[in-house]
This record gives structure tokens, sequence and C-alpha cells, in this order.
């Protein structure tokens, strides 16, 4: 059930972030998320779902999105391994964070043309992921929490 | 539960990675022959339902933007829309969404085809960041690589790769797009070449620094190409400066088209 919930909206914000030219960017706020319905392997493949078919739409640097994000999955869900209490706060924060360290992966992998320009849309990226991932994350609770006896 | 050893999630990490470095090389591989590699054209298909609903439901990108920057005036005028949406009835808004809509085809309809045929599409995907966007036609319409891509206003991108129903676009403001261009106000119009300066804009480097090249002329398409044709405007030159030391001239040019505002457009086969 968890699984089908996140495929689906893998799926349903892969298609809107490829429509709409959005200041942040949904697939990898789930990603970050990834880690309330995956262990550590499990968000790993769901990171590297969401870069590579964020990747292949893009017609470009789907080796630099593909391995960004699942680092990202690895890392995330590692970092939540260790006994943070998930929150709406401890959610928008490590949206913020995993944001900045896949994109900084991303740098990397595939460089940009203008490194200024793109730490400074990576610092926005960031605070509206962590500003999405509020709610995104009380979505989550609610679709994925076992219902209430 | 028998606990899984500590080397698996590693290894599957670095399989993941592999495998993604392998798909990554399938797709420059295909897009250096002009196409859409196999992986991306499933992607295509699979997320095309989506993308193209809710582009459709929410209008374009740039009222998007526009609306985050803009949100107090725009709640202001939607209450007072919906008061007048009421006295005209369900029916009102559908009517103002199919004048634009002819309005923006009359546009193109009126484009001239500077000798190729016209091939009406819409716009698919945005990418911003990587300055690409896709359309709904293809191979099967005709589509080849390296045609040019027009809106109303000008020239928006190049076709980098086809699929049998859709196309990748690279914008005009890409750093990686390289095409002739030429100043159209002056005679002769002086010819440069063009490249994306990857801040939005766009740069026209002329070989002489005397050609005279100043705020506000029009660059348009040289016409080097077979398949890019002479004179479709690229934009206006927001500030020229002379380089005497290296020979050159370069005028940074503001795009004619602005991304945000385009959903219909018209590829020249």
């Amino acid at each position: 059930m968890k699984v089908a919930v996140m495929a689906l909206l893998l799926y349903l914000a892969l298609g809107i972030q490829a429509a709409l030219s959005l200041p942040f960017d949904l697939p990898l706020v789930l990603v970050s998320l990834a880690s309330l319905s995956f262990p550590r392997v499990g968000a790993s493949g769901y990171g590297f779902a969401a870069g590579a078919l964020q990747g292949a739409l893009a017609g470009a640097n789907l080796t630099g999105y593909a391995i960004s994000r699942t680092l990202a999955g690895f890392l995330q869900s590692t970092v939540a391994g260790l006994g943070f209490q998930p929150s709406y706060v401890v959610a928008g924060v490590a949206a913020a964070a995993t944001t900045l360290f896949s994109q900084i992966v991303l740098m990397f992998v595939s460089p940009p043309t203008s490194i200024p320009r793109f730490l400074g849309d990576t610092i926005a990226m960031a605070v509206y992921n962590g500003v999405i991932a509020i709610p995104l994350y009380g979505l989550l609770r609610k679709l994925l929490s076992p219902p209430s006896v | 539960m028998k606990k899984p050893p500590a080397w698996r999630d590693p290894l599957i990490l670095v399989a993941l990675c592999g495998l993604g470095i392998f798909l990554g090389r399938q797709q420059s591989a295909a897009q250096r022959e002009g196409r859409t590699d196999a992986f991306g054209s499933v992607a295509q298909r699979l997320l095309s339902p989506v993308s193209l609903s809710a582009g459709r439901s929410v209008g374009s990108a740039g009222d998007f933007q526009a609306g985050i920057g803009n949100a107090a005036g725009l709640a202001a005028e939607n209450r007072r829309l919906r008061a007048e949406l009421l006295a005209l009835q369900m029916y009102g808004q559908t009517v103002t969404q199919l004048r634009d809509e002819i309005d923006s085809l009359r546009s193109l309809a009126g484009l001239p085809g500077y000798g190729k045929t016209k091939l009406p599409a819409e716009i698919t995907q945005f990418f911003p960041y990587e300055d690409r966007i896709s359309l709904n036609v293809g191979s099967q319409k005709g589509v080849r690589p390296g045609q040019p891509v027009v809106a109303p206003q000008g020239l928006l991108g190049i076709v980098k790769s086809v699929d049998q129903n859709s196309c990748s676009v690279l914008l005009l403001v890409a750093p990686s797009q390289k095409l002739g261009a030429i100043a159209i106000n002056r005679n002769p119009p002086p010819a440069g070449f063009m490249r994306g300066d990857g801040d939005g804009g766009m740069l026209v480097e002329f070989q002489d620094p005397k050609v005279g090249v100043q705020t506000g002329d029009t660059i348009t398409t040289a016409g080097f190409s077979d398949k890019i044709p002479r004179g479709i405007v690229i934009g206006r030159v927001l500030v020229a400066e002379a380089d005497i030391e290296f020979g050159v001239l370069r005028a940074r040019v503001l795009p004619a088209v602005s991304l945000g505002r385009v959903r219909e457009v018209v590829v020249l086969r």
C-alpha cells in the first residue's frame, strides 16, 4: 500500500513538475520524505526512480539526476534511521537539507555553466522545498498511517 | 527476521549509480544521433498525460510564477472576477479561455512561413533548469533535429532530439545553443554568432568592433543553415560593447519570446 501511494505521488509529481515551471522540485521533496515509507534500500531506489525519470524527461543530465537523487535517498534514510522523531519541522528541515545535498552532488556530476547562478537557484529551491515539504508531510502521514480503531 | 548483511545496502547503492551512468550514456549517445533514447521515450509517454492535464488546467508556467509574485493583487482581482462570473454565468470563463486561444492561434496562423512548411505544436513540458521544452509533435509529422521552433513573437529554440510523437527543443537562451545572427536594422546587416549567456539572455558576437550595432537593434537569424531561414526575430539588443583588443563587438540580447506566455508554437519544416 505504502509503495503504491508513493509511486502514484511520484508519478503525479513528475508530471506536474514537467508541465509547470515550478520554483520548487516536487519529486525531490518526495525523495526527502521517502524514509516515511521505505527502508534505506527502498529510499535509494525511490531516489533513483525519481532522478532517472526526471533526467529522462528533461532530455539531459540523466546521470546527474539519477546519482544525486539516489545518494540523497540513501543519505536521508540513513540520517532518519539515527532516531529522529518525524514531525512537520523535521520534514521541512530534511527536505531543505536533502535539496542542498542533492543539488551539490548534481553540480559535481554535471557541472553547470554558471556556478553562482546554480548555487543561488539551489538555495532558493531548498527554501521552497522545505516549505512545500511541511504540508506534503501532513498529507503523507494521513495517507500512510494505519487507520485508528 | 534475518538481518541483511552490512554490504548489501552500499552494493545496491553502487549498482543504482552504475545504472544511472549507463542510462545517461544511452541518452547522450541517442542525442548525438538526434533521437530520444528508449528510456526517455518511455518516460515521456508514461508522464505526458499528467503533464498535459496539469499544463492545460493551470494555463501556463508564466502565469503560475506571476501568481506567486502578485498573490494579493490576484486575490482581489479574483473576487471581482468571481462576481462577474456569476453575472456571466458558468460559461463565461470558458469563452474567455477560448478567445485567448483563438488570438494565439490567429497570430500563429499569420506567421510567415519563411519558405518552410508550418507545423503547429503545443508545448507539453517545461525544463527551465535545462533550458529545454518538449513539444507534442515528432518524427511522424516530419520533425527533424535542427528545425526552428517559432512563437508569434519570434524564434523560441531549435529541435534537439526527436521521438515518434514528441520532440525536445533546446531554447535559444541555453549556453550550448549556437546560431548565426544578423542585426537587421543595419545596412548591410552585419552577421555574428549568437549563444545563450546562461542567465536568461543571449550574446551575439560580431567580428568587427565598428559594425555600429546599438541598443534597441533587432537581431534575427542569419539563414546560414538550410534548416533555419533568414529573418526570424531572435530579440533586441540591450547593450553593445566594442572590444577593440579582440576585434569584436559583443551585444547582449533580450529574447523576443517570453517562455511563460507561450503555449502554442510552430515548427518550421
